[in-house]
């Protein structure tokens, strides 16, 4: 019986993965769209809103068990995502700017700029935070050009004065990152902003790259 | 360093000295030798947060001195609040490490009493620590007004009232 025989084929081909394989958690490669990985993306969104609603009534001392349960999902599955407490607490923090700046991105500057302060002054989690755990907020709202969260911020207010070719990218960070310490009321954020936006300085368009 | 950072600074210690506070508070304590190592500890930390309100105060003060010329004294007279708020506190943690001081000299000292201490020195660091975020909270308001003041000025609108 040599190896090309179907006999020893049926006999001898392994049953059980190799124990790299069986061991990986799946990965979601960027660029494909599979079934599995539209899955995995939408464990890991109840994840986080899992994580959400324990930051919601703990603050950040929440464990992972209280996460999966408030998610309703195994912890085995909660671990498939993430490996500590903190990876989730990051992973949440980045959620929630990316969510805001999807939310407010494509709107008009003014809009865009009020709906984010306005936001930022009604957070549930922050004003969780600043009941509960004002250290821990006093730190968040501290800017931090090396932090994930505040680099996307930072990237997204660039985009949207870009997008209506002003500048001060700087000056708009710092006067949203006070409602995050220092919440107002509507009318407070649209005087701001009313000066804020007469004086923002203009930045003449690019131009589109063009391919030699 | 400036007020700001100093209170950001405050703020992180008072925070990990509270749940140091916490978690000592919540142990059992059966000797005496652990209850006066106890009271050392605590004493430590108090000392520790004494320090950082001191060093918070003496930055806010001499921000009132700086902003003053530059802002005027309505800007000025925030610091000095922060300042004075920054005082009160200061004398709470400097009460509570008096009572410390002399109950660890005193012979009666039980695992009740001991815990009663304890309990209140974490109360008073808890309400140092939401004052000092207050305070902060307060220059990130004024923070927020000088942004706007600046924008203006550059912009070259009249100033509002």
């Amino acid at each position: 019986m040599s190896p090309a025989d179907p006999l020893f084929d049926t006999l001898f081909r392994p049953t059980t993965l190799a124990p790299a394989i069986a061991s990986a958690a799946p990965v979601h490669q960027p660029g494909t769209r599979s079934r599995a990985g539209n899955a995995m993306s939408r464990t890991r969104g109840a994840l986080l809103d899992g994580a959400r609603r324990a930051v919601e009534v703990s603050g950040t001392k929440i464990t992972m068990a209280q996460v999966a349960a408030a998610a309703g999902v195994a912890k085995a599955t909660l671990y498939n995502h993430f490996r500590t407490r903190d990876a989730v607490l990051h992973a949440l923090l980045v959620d929630e700017v990316t969510v805001l700046a999807a939310q407010f991105g494509e709107q008009p500057l003014p809009d865009a700029l009020g709906g984010v302060a306005n936001a930022l002054a009604d957070h549930p989690l922050l004003r969780t935070l600043a009941r509960i755990e004002p250290q821990t907020l006093a730190a968040l709202g501290c800017i931090d050009a090396s932090a994930e969260g505040w680099r996307l911020a930072q990237r997204a207010v660039c985009a949207a004065l870009a997008a209506d070719s002003r500048g001060g990218a700087d000056t708009v960070v710092r006067w949203l990152a006070s409602y995050l310490l220092s919440p107002a009321g509507p009318a407070s954020v649209a005087v701001d902003l009313a000066v804020l936006l007469a004086g923002l300085p203009d930045v003449p368009a690019q131009e589109p790259a063009r391919s030699a | 360093m400036d007020a700001r950072s100093a209170l950001l600074r405050a703020i992180a210690q008072a925070g990990r000295e509270r749940d140091a506070l916490n978690r000592r508070a919540a142990s059992e304590i059966v000797t005496h030798a652990a209850l006066r190592q106890s009271i050392t500890a605590q004493r430590q930390t108090l000392t520790d947060a004494q320090r950082q309100i001191r060093t918070a105060i003496a930055a806010a003060s001499r921000d009132a001195d700086e902003v003053g010329v530059v802002d005027g004294a309505k800007t000025a007279d925030l610091y000095d609040r922060t300042t004075a708020a920054l005082q009160d506190q200061l004398a709470v943690i400097e009460s509570l490490l008096a009572q410390l001081t002399e109950s660890a000299g005193t012979a009666s000292l039980t695992a009740s009493s001991a815990d009663r201490l304890l309990r209140r020195s974490s109360d008073g660091m808890e309400a140092a620590l939401r004052e000092a975020v207050r305070q902060l909270g307060q220059l990130e308001r004024l923070e927020r007004e000088r942004v706007i003041e600046r924008v203006r000025r550059r912009d070259g609108a009249p100033q509002q009232e």
